[in-house]
């Protein structure tokens, strides 16, 4: 739980957000990807910053866009991991 | 000079003989098939498109003709060959023409990786274009050809292509392949459609080709600026209604209905991005003609 995660340069990936939706283009497999509002805030907030898990969860459940409800340390850690194994994360 | 400028006869004769080179929108093509019924639909149907020379350059050589052996006579058959290469099965003699058409769209589709390439049909006005992506049946081709029947600037039935630096749409008009009842939705509607003959029991049902209009084949150099992106559906019995889409949603819609997005990789994750930000995206459901054509220059005039 005290994992550091991040996103990982661009060029590894295209993100592209329209308001809460967004879309993500993985360079190596060559896939695409729609993203939920979660997801795309998540990604904004990790391409500025590194997060742990408990931090990156308060700092969406701060988000206007996303229902706060929704976001448990399970919800967040569920797509951290899906986003980590498409290769758009790494984690310390 | 147009093939229109040759008489029939001559075209005919021309197109059984070395072939017949003529230049649609961007791009040249080369046929020669001894079926003087094909030669007799392509004069009628494309009777406003220009002649190219022969001898320069053809970004398609086609042609159309029987197979060797006994389908030659028995259950007639016909191949279509793209620089001698045969990609299809053969088809029944009597859908020659039909598969001239459908052997385009796979030309174009699969070799012209300098657009990102959707399937869509594309209609204008003043220079902005809808882009209305969809599966068969869905109505599109029906829709497509009411509005270009009712003033509307053709860019094409099935291809959308994108440049992939400016973004503008480059028209490709070409006859609009109208199937089962919409083939008399559009006759009965339009006293002045030209068609093609009728092909019957085709993978796809019933075929013919609409003539497109001659001022959208005499435009055909003139490109578009991507404004609108409408997913039609054809609901019998349901009221006209036009509602905002997702544009991530769009994006994934539009990029499963491109037939080279994954062959462009990251320029074609570009273009999409911006044809998304470029347009509005829109579901549109529709089963009367009059009310659509009038909720798409509604559209056209919010611009």
């Amino acid at each position: 739980m005290t994992e550091t995660w991040s996103a990982r340069p661009s060029e590894f990936y295209e993100f592209k957000s329209w308001g809460s939706d967004g879309v993500i283009f993985l360079c190596d497999s060559g896939d695409t990807h729609l993203l939920n509002p979660m997801g795309v805030q998540a990604l904004e907030l990790l391409q500025s910053s590194s997060f742990q898990l408990i931090d990156l969860v308060r700092e969406l459940s701060l988000s206007p866009a996303l229902d706060a409800e929704s976001i448990t340390p399970n919800s967040v850690l569920g797509l951290l991991t899906e986003l980590y194994y498409l290769g758009i994360l790494s984690k310390k | 000079m147009n093939i229109g400028s040759l008489s029939e006869k001559e075209f005919i004769s021309a197109i059984q003989q070395e072939g017949v080179a003529f230049r649609v929108a961007g791009f040249v093509v080369k046929l020669q098939t001894p079926f003087a019924d094909v030669g007799k639909c392509i004069y009628l149907l494309y009777f406003d498109f220009p002649l190219a020379d022969l001898n320069s350059f053809i970004d398609f050589h086609m042609e159309i003709v029987p197979p060797k052996g006994v389908r030659r006579w028995y259950c007639p058959q016909v191949e279509f060959y793209f620089d001698g290469f045969r990609p299809f099965k053969p088809l029944p003699r009597d859908q020659a023409y039909a598969m001239f058409e459908w052997s385009f769209n796979w030309c174009v589709a699969n070799h012209m990786h300098n657009y990102f390439i959707v399937h869509a049909a594309v209609v204008d006005k003043d220079d902005k274009c809808i882009i209305m992506p969809a599966p068969p049946g869905s109505g599109k081709s029906t829709l497509c050809a009411s509005l270009v029947m009712s003033g509307w600037r053709l860019l094409s039935d099935e291809l959308a292509l994108l440049d992939l630096q400016s973004e503008h749409v480059y028209p490709i008009p070409r006859p609009i392949n109208l199937k089962n009842n919409s083939i008399d939705i559009i006759r009965n509607r339009f006293s002045n459609a030209v068609f093609g003959p009728i092909i019957k029991d085709t993978a796809k049902g019933t075929v013919s080709h609409l003539k497109p209009p001659e001022g959208s084949v005499l435009s055909a150099s003139r490109v578009s600026k991507p404004t609108w992106i409408i997913f039609p559906k054809y609901l019998a019995g349901s009221e006209t209604s036009l509602l905002k889409r997702s544009k991530a949603q769009t994006f994934m819609e539009v990029a499963k209905n491109a037939f080279n997005y994954t062959v462009l990789g990251r320029d074609g994750f570009q273009t999409l991005v911006k044809l998304i930000d470029a347009c509005d995206c829109y579901d549109f459901c529709y089963s009367n003609i009059d009310d659509a054509l009038e909720e798409f220059d509604k559209l056209r005039e919010s611009k």
